[in-house]
């Protein structure tokens, strides 16, 4: 504890004052530091990215355009098979026609995730994107991860800058870096596509959306069984990445999102009131991990200093560990509306929070509200009434 | 830790750092300090410290069982805050008779208890007979297990119905297998908070009266504060402040549990209830102010389990048991599971970076989980 403490107290001392930290100081930081005086550094880290104390929301929705995958991901239980009799994908239309409610609600975004497979044609996510955009004008559309690129660059014949730039051009805005395979966890996958040199391909999609001037929402999965090694490499190549894509201008990152990939969702984890979980199955008490996830917000505030923010989770943590997150390292709360992995849309899990209540529990942290942009660009800061 | 959280601590809380470092007591300006203090994990870490300090890391859980053994209550219109209470001829209105009640705990003697917990409204038409009948009932049925029952407005409660003193009430519900004390029933102890939200009901002087007279015969007992309704931050330092001084007195407290107040179906829905912050600082408030309490308690039903495993960083170290069918925060929407397994509660609390044990109704340990 004497040794361990003292070595801690230099390493966040450090982080705490911009400096940063070897892989191997890193490692021993994300084995040994306990929450408390992690979220005190993160917190301190926070502040130099961000010293008014803006928090960002957007208004936004998600949608599932098809529950089919290919990987069978263990983590994953609620894709199908495409011969599954639960199977579905929705066509452009119907994507179209369900993001109706949410448009007229005034969502700024849309998120379409999907699974990844090979039997659809080229088109359909083209269409996909282009359908939102002809319907919605001004409406931004998040869709599609590194792992579906590669799959579709793979499945159609064509070079991952090619599909980039067709997706550019039906009007893609944002790409989710889906996180999971980027732990090295899937190499020992069956799945020949994501096998083949995860990292290579990882940065190599990266890299082409930053000359493409696609931004990239960085999920940070954990719970996986991962090693602190492992995290330590996803957050580090992040790291990387943002580095060598800043160099002109800003980095392709524009966020990272720290959610815990493992667990069931916090279907019946206290919400304020009249905000109920809307279809929510029975709770789970199992593998209650907001300590751990607390940690990882604030590991991903520290140990990459070079992505302007860190996002809150709601969804996958309940609105009082989110609200936690932002004493510790997070500075977004992400969309309203926002359904955000395939793990937790798969599970059934469905979330709401309306803009005055994100509000409320940002101010409530002595911190301000601000309307932002699907691109994180602050619009509008919300003084109290 | 000490040397990481001193590296990193605001300079405006090193004065209470020292207090805690040195074991000198907070004081009331102490407590709202922090209970307003913007750096929650500043706040947490100094009643992570005094945690760790005076009462080590291990973080307890019982096996218990939980019976509500009615929801009529005479105060029903008067409680606020509450969902549980019901009106003899309300249709959700429920009284367990003595036979349920053992087979209740016969059942659960079976997947292992050491404790009960029961508590119920004010019934206004059931003899003193009832409570001490199903007290030696289920005591003579599981004479192991420890029932800790009713709160100090209960007892209050019969004193006043069956025309006997606070201390002849304990002293026949002792004979009939009576353990321990639970803490609730005073929500807010100051005057104005309490009239607001339970006009009419028992003030903080007859409540403290209770558990004082239980103290002096050698009864255990438990403090509660309901918390995120009307008050402010200098109510709840006062309550804990008030129960500081009669702990002082005779040590007779075994634990202290903030409760988070669930607004729906009470007559305050239309207030939010506390957020994650408010939940923390006052978890952590009551670790740092309360110097002479060893167990703070963290109660999963009403924080769930997520904000529980956090709170053991903010100073809680009891995350109750392994409760089975409560009721009370149940009627108030609370969405939580109505159980926890052992093997869930140990996991919990390994999560957080601490050490398990069980406990028994004196914080005796009884195993620490391999």
């Amino acid at each position: 504890m004497g040794h361990d403490d003292v070595e801690m107290a230099g390493l966040l001392q450090r982080l705490s004052e911009g400096l940063q930290l070897s892989p191997d100081e890193a490692i021993r930081l994300v084995e040994r530091a306990e929450l408390p005086v992690l979220g005190l550094a993160a917190r301190e880290a926070a502040r130099l990215q961000n010293p008014e104390g803006l928090v960002g929301f957007v208004v936004d929705q998600t949608i599932l355009y098809s529950n089919v995958c290919q990987p069978n991901c263990p983590f994953c239980n609620g894709t199908v098979t495409a011969d599954d009799p639960r199977a579905f994908t929705l066509t452009p239309e119907e994507v179209v026609e369900k993001a109706r409610p949410a448009v007229a609600a005034g969502a700024q975004q849309i998120i379409l995730q999907g699974g990844h497979r090979i039997d659809l044609p080229w088109e359909y996510y083209l269409d996909l994107i282009r359908s939102l955009k002809e319907a919605y004008p001004g409406i931004a559309v998040a869709a599609y991860s590194p792992t579906e690129i590669l799959v579709m660059a793979a499945s159609f014949g064509r070079s991952t800058r090619e599909v980039m730039t067709d997706l550019k051009e039906a009007g893609l805005d944002l790409l989710l870096s889906g996180g999971a395979e980027a732990l090295g966890w899937l190499r020992q996958k069956e799945n020949r596509i994501l096998l083949r040199g995860p990292w290579n391909d990882w940065f190599d999609v990266l890299h082409r959306a930053h000359d493409l001037g696609i931004p990239v929402i960085g999920m940070v999965p954990f719970g996986l069984g991962e090693t602190a090694r492992e995290r330590v490499g996803l957050l580090y190549r992040i790291r990387a990445v943002q580095f060598r894509t800043s160099r002109r201008g800003e980095g392709v990152f524009r966020a990272l999102v720290p959610y815990d990939a493992g667990a069931p969702p916090a279907l019946g984890e206290s919400l304020p009131a009249g905000l109920p979980w809307p279809e929510a199955g029975p709770a789970s008490p199992s593998d209650p991990t907001g300590y751990e996830y607390l940690r990882m917000v604030a590991l991903a505030r520290l140990l990459v200093d070079n992505v302007p923010r860190i996002q809150a989770s709601f969804l996958t943590q309940g609105a009082k560990v989110a609200q936690v997150a932002l004493a510790g390292g997070a500075d977004d709360f992400g969309g309203t509306q926002f359904q955000c992995a395939r793990v937790e849309l798969a599970a059934g899990r469905f979330g709401r929070m309306t803009p005055e209540e994100v509000q409320r529990l940002v101010r409530d942290a002595g911190l301000i509200p601000a309307r932002r942009s699907p691109t994180y660009a602050i619009l509008e800061r919300l003084e109290p009434q | 830790m000490a040397a990481a959280i001193e590296a990193l601590l605001p300079r405006d809380l090193y004065d209470i750092y020292e207090k805690v470092m040195t074991d000198r007591r907070l004081t009331a300006e102490d407590g709202l300090r922090l209970l307003t203090h913007p750096n929650l994990y500043a706040v947490g870490a100094l009643a992570d410290l005094a945690r760790h300090r005076r009462v080590g890391d291990y973080v307890y859980y019982i096996n218990a069982g939980y019976i509500n053994y009615s929801n009529v209550c005479a105060l029903h219109r008067v409680c606020k805050f509450c969902a549980f209470g019901k009106h003899r001829s309300d249709p959700e209105a429920y009284t367990h008779t003595i036979e349920e009640m053992v087979e209740k705990a016969k059942a659960w003697a079976r997947v292992g208890i050491n404790e009960i917990h029961m508590v119920g409204g004010l019934h206004p038409d059931l003899p003193f007979e009832y409570y001490t009948g199903f007290i030696s009932a289920i005591k003579k049925a599981l004479p192991h297990v420890h029932l800790k029952c009713f709160t100090a407005i209960e007892i209050d409660f019969f004193a006043r119905k069956f025309r006997m003193s606070v201390e002849e009430v304990l002293d026949r519900l002792q004979e009939a297998g009576h353990g321990s004390l639970t803490g609730g029933g005073i929500e807010i102890m100051a005057p104005d908070v309490h009239e607001a939200i339970a006009p009419g009901k028992l003030p903080a002087e007859g409540y403290l009266n209770v558990h004082r007279i239980a103290h002096r015969k050698g009864i255990r007992s438990n403090a509660t504060m309901l918390y995120g309704h009307l008050e402010g931050p200098e109510h709840i330092v006062d309550h804990l402040l008030r129960l500081r001084e009669l702990q002082d007195e005779t040590g007779g407290f075994q634990c202290f549990v903030p409760l988070a107040f669930h607004p729906t179906n009470t007559r305050l829905s239309h207030l939010p209830g506390p957020t994650g912050f408010k939940d923390l600082r006052v978890m952590a408030v009551s670790r740092l102010l309360l110097d002479n309490f060893k167990a703070i308690k963290a109660y999963w039903v009403m924080l769930s389990p997520r904000m529980t495993q956090v709170s053991l960083r903010w100073g809680a170290n009891d995350v109750d048991g392994t409760i089975r069918e409560e009721k009370i925060y149940h009627f108030a929407g609370a969405t939580t599971p109505l159980e926890q397994s052992e093997q869930e509660l140990v996991r919990l609390i390994r999560g957080a970076g601490l050490i398990p044990a069980e406990r028994d109704s004196y914080y005796g340990i009884l195993k620490v989980p391999a």
